[in-house]
């Protein structure tokens, strides 16, 4: 089914420094429309850094990216409609403490996108709504739980309907208790057909929602396939040890 | 009610001032100074002092030399002021009504006792203030007008102000800033002072910020240049040595009020500067890549995300700052400079035959003025913190 949806993410042997060190030494990696991609490794592996060069928080230094077909380089004039255009989702949240949570969602699609106060808003309520937590929007930020402000950052990034999402270990700042929580909403989100690349080791979620697994590690990507392939039969050694690790 | 209110009075008074033998000693101490003190002032204020020195010289006082049929002008800007200061009192419905009793309370009071009815024309234009407050309270709720558009009024209003104020000082012949003086010049230096002082200083917080290797150095100069001399050095600057540094035809044309002005407000941004950005520093790094990743640009996510953070974590510094500038007004006096204000007024007093030796109640008015507008403007920042819903758990 996938296989004939068009290519969305097209990343060729992708390097990036920092300074004498090598984070990402190569990485090449097809995401097409409508997948669900877990990327895996170790701590340190570049699996951050790598997401961050899809909407160019981290410039790459090497190879080839391109995205919904523009290829992502230096004279690149509208980074801005790229970034709109690819939602992220951070560990740490990065909700804006200073707006309510209604006004977290409706800033960017009014600031960014041109909309009135209105219709930013019509959009945001909705999404609301669709996280689980139309009762919050007055609230402050802070006043939410780790739970519910995860909620409102995805929220935030779908407001600019987004044709990709990046998640970088969405729930690893969370109580456990809260994790199904914002877990159900990905699923939700994977569902309904959104292309997702998920760094994350939650592997129920992972099993249950992924197309495709990528394993990194070292700055290289070691292994990649489908989710049966790497429960049951992964092939290189590193895989079998991390996956061993972490099952 | 009462008895339990009662009882609960009790209970707080016990709790906090007398919970241990050492709190209980250290409570009746300060009682003792309290009252020492308040008795004193009291006695002074009501039975000892001779007010007259003021009520001669209140003039002189509040507005200096200026011209006398010239008032109407400093009449119309106070107007507009306590209109606009009804207006937005009313829209904004958080400042109790019991602390606006009581000042204007204490605003009559204060009038009734410096000013025995010997001056019925100020008392009325006075009492006319309080009217125009009045006024614009109500106008707000007369006109029915969606809430976000007072929102813009109240906004419009306050930033038109400075300019309409100057502009009613000029219009029509206008009095020469030579001419201004008493607590009318501290207000008007100390406010335009603030205003550039603080956008001033919002910019060099931002150039020095900046990753453009000249601005951040040029800014990064300037600050540490203006910090290395006090303000009184600068005052002299503006006043003996800019003309020397002047193309003979502009040397004397630069009003030296405006010089001063100058002067004020590049002190205090180099200062003001220093304050935002710590609040700068304060904001965290996962903000910017929040909004970046949303697709802001550089302009969106500074005046979006990260300076209403930044200024929001140091608005206690920055309302220090605004205080320090306005009792720093007063340097003009020892600048020397031909301006009258408050102090130099006070000075100016004293030095009248009938009234020397009045130390005492001119520094005591002179002090009450100030502490009026340095009280209002640290009460001003509460309010507006907690409007903001400043969050101690951030
Ligand atoms: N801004 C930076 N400056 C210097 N080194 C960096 C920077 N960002 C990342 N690195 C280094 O690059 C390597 C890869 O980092 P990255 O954050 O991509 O790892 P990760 O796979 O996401 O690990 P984790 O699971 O801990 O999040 C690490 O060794 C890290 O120390
Ligand atoms: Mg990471």
């Amino acid at each position: 089914m996938t296989q004939e949806k068009k290519v969305i993410i097209h990343a060729k042997n992708v390097k990036k420094h920092f300074g004498d060190f090598e984070a990402l030494k190569g990485i090449s990696m097809d995401v097409r429309e409508g997948e669900v991609v877990v990327i895996l490794g170790p701590s340190g592996s570049g699996k951050s850094t790598f997401i961050r060069t899809i909407n160019q928080l981290e410039k790459h230094d090497a190879g080839l990216i391109v995205v919904d077909g523009t290829e992502l380089n230096d004279d690149i004039k509208n980074l801005e409609t790229i970034r709109s255009n690819v939602g992220m989702v951070f560990q740490q949240f990065n909700l804006f403490p200073h707006l309510s949570v209604l006004k977290n969602i409706a800033l960017a699609p009014q600031k960014v996108r041109g909309l009135s106060v209105d219709d930013a808003e019509a959009i945001a309520r909705p999404l609301l709504e669709r996280v689980g937590i139309p009762e919050q929007a007055d609230k402050f930020p802070t006043q939410l739980s780790g739970g519910q402000q995860q909620r409102v950052a995805i929220a935030r990034a779908l407001a600019m309907q987004p044709k990709i999402m990046l998640f970088d270990e969405p729930t690893s700042a969370l109580d456990p208790e809260m994790i199904k929580e914002v877990l159900d909403v990905m699923k939700e989100l994977a569902a309904s057909g959104m292309t997702m690349i998920v760094v994350t080791h939650e592997m129920g979620f992972a099993r249950e929602a992924a197309d495709k697994f990528y394993f990194f590690d070292e700055g290289l990507l070691v292994e990649e396939g489908t989710p049966d392939h790497f429960f049951t039969s992964p092939k290189e050694d590193r895989t079998k040890l991390f996956l061993s690790q972490i099952l | 009610m009462i008895s339990a209110n009662l009882f609960h009075t009790f209970k707080w008074i016990k709790i906090n001032l007398f919970s241990s033998k050492l709190n209980t000693i250290l409570t009746l101490i300060s009682l003792l100074f309290i009252f020492y003190f308040l008795t004193t002032l009291l006695s002074f204020v009501f039975f000892s002092a001779e007010w007259k020195v003021i009520d001669t010289n209140l003039r002189l006082l509040l507005i200096g030399p200026f011209p006398e049929n010239e008032e109407w002008r400093i009449w119309a800007s106070v107007y507009w002021i306590t209109a606009l200061s009804g207006f937005s009192f009313a829209h904004y419905g958080s400042i109790s009504r019991k602390i606006l009793l009581y000042s204007f309370l204490s605003i009559f009071l204060l009038m009734l006792l410096i000013e025995p009815m010997s001056n019925v024309n100020l008392f009325i234009l006075s009492i006319l203030s309080i009217i125009f407050f009045i006024v614009g309270y109500l106008f707000h709720s007369i006109i029915k007008i969606k809430s976000i558009y007072k929102n813009k009024m109240v906004l419009i209003g306050w930033a038109i102000t400075l300019p309409l104020v100057v502009l009613f000082l000029k219009i029509f012949g206008g009095v020469e800033t030579t001419k201004w003086g008493g607590y009318f010049l501290n207000i008007m230096l100390a406010w335009t002072g603030i205003i550039f002082g603080f956008i001033f200083g919002l910019l060099l917080a931002i150039g020095r910020a900046s990753s453009l290797v000249v601005i951040k150095y040029s800014c990064t100069v300037y600050i540490e240049v203006i910090r290395a001399a006090p303000l009184v050095a600068w005052l002299f600057f503006a006043y003996l040595v800019i003309p020397d540094l002047l193309p003979d035809i502009f040397a004397n044309k630069v009003d030296i009020a405006l010089r001063v002005v100058i002067v004020l407000s590049g002190f205090t941004a180099a200062y003001i500067a220093e304050i935002i950005r710590g609040g700068l520093q304060s904001v965290h790094f996962g903000q910017i890549e929040a909004a970046k990743a949303l697709g802001m640009n550089a302009y969106q996510s500074t005046s979006l995300i990260i300076l209403p953070q930044a200024i929001r974590a140091v608005i206690p510094a920055l309302v220090s700052q605004f205080i320090a500038l306005w009792k720093d007004t007063t340097l003009l006096l020892a600048a020397g400079l031909a301006f009258r204000e408050l102090l130099g007024s006070g000075k100016a007093a004293l030095s009248q035959l009938e009234f020397i030796g009045k130390y005492s109640e001119v520094y005591l008015f002179v002090a009450l003025l100030f502490w009026i507008v340095s009280f209002s403007m640290s009460r001003f920042s509460l309010n507006f913190e907690k409007k903001l819903g400043l969050n101690k758990g951030d």
